[in-house]
């Protein structure tokens, strides 16, 4: 009776810390994509803060010149990083609706035209980082709107 | 006999990984608290310097010293993190606004089996507008 209970207890002890563990990883996986999303984020600002009419729309990745030792955006998608993680810039002119000015969100018209007004002064920065956990494809991205205030 | 061993086993189990997990937490509880740290001194900070090893902003200064992150000499980390190194590298293309690359290496101090090196990057906000002609 006591082996039947001492193993009731183990075969559900061991399968439960597996689980802890591996929902331990999980988490783990989110807080590096997240730093991931916001290592791209900040460069990306940083980059187009001077270099506002060098970047039209695209996807891009943060790179470092090796020339002048700085922060640039190169064509295309970062993949395995850190062995796990894809991560792709993506810069769209920002469509502004007709009645308030309020930006929409490219996702919700594209590919089709804008359905408003073009704003040339902002830009649409969307950070996405995805990886493959288990077989199933996770993502996490964030957006930022940048206005460039500077004078023609 | 057998039962024993069996019991004593799973309680050893237990122990050592709720220990470990809990170690692994402090770890990754540190490197949240300097990210964010970070993060909001940088960013929002309106004169901001740096060297290899430390960074100053707004007459703050953050400094490696005896395996602790000091903010004006005040510890930032637990007695049971060890931070190994602090390394920052400005890597700005729009200057003078600086874009700096963090990167610290930490361990605990009693679990040294457990380490983790934490790069984040943190670029100085434009905060105020200049007027042209």
């Amino acid at each position: 009776m006591s082996i039947v209970v001492l193993s009731m207890v183990v075969l559900s002890v061991f399968p439960m810390l597996s689980f802890l563990l591996k929902r331990s990883e999980r988490s783990r996986y989110e807080a590096r994509a997240g730093v991931l999303l916001q290592e791209a984020m900040e460069i990306s600002y940083n980059v187009l803060l001077s270099g506002w009419d060098s970047y039209t729309e695209g996807e891009y990745k943060p790179a470092l010149d090796a020339v002048t030792n700085r922060w640039v955006l190169v064509s295309g998608e970062d993949t395995n990083l850190e062995t796990r993680f894809s991560r792709t810039i993506k810069i769209s002119y920002v469509c502004r609706d007709l009645e308030g000015g309020k930006p929409i969100d490219p996702e919700i018209f594209e590919p089709n035209p804008c359905p408003g007004i073009l704003d040339a002064k902002s830009k649409w920065i969307k950070t996405t980082v995805s990886w493959d956990e288990a077989g199933e494809v996770k993502k996490t991205s964030a957006n930022l709107l940048a206005l460039d205030l500077s004078n023609d | 006999m057998l039962i024993f061993i069996t019991a004593g086993s799973v309680m050893a189990t237990l122990y050592s990984t709720g220990t470990r997990t809990k170690q692994s937490q402090a770890l990754e509880q540190t490197i949240n608290d300097l990210q964010i740290e970070f993060l909001n001194a940088v960013k929002w900070g309106t004169s901001v310097s740096y060297s290899s090893n430390s960074i100053s902003v707004d007459g703050v200064a953050y400094q490696l010293r005896d395996e602790r992150i000091y903010k004006n000499d005040v510890p930032l980390t637990s007695n049971e993190v060890i931070i190994k190194s602090l390394n920052v590298n400005n890597y700005s293309n729009s200057p003078p606004y600086l874009s700096l690359e963090i990167k610290i290496e930490l361990g605990h101090r009693r679990f040294a089996a457990l380490y983790d090196t934490v790069r984040f990057v943190v670029s100085q906000r434009k905060t105020t507008l200049e007027e042209h002609g």
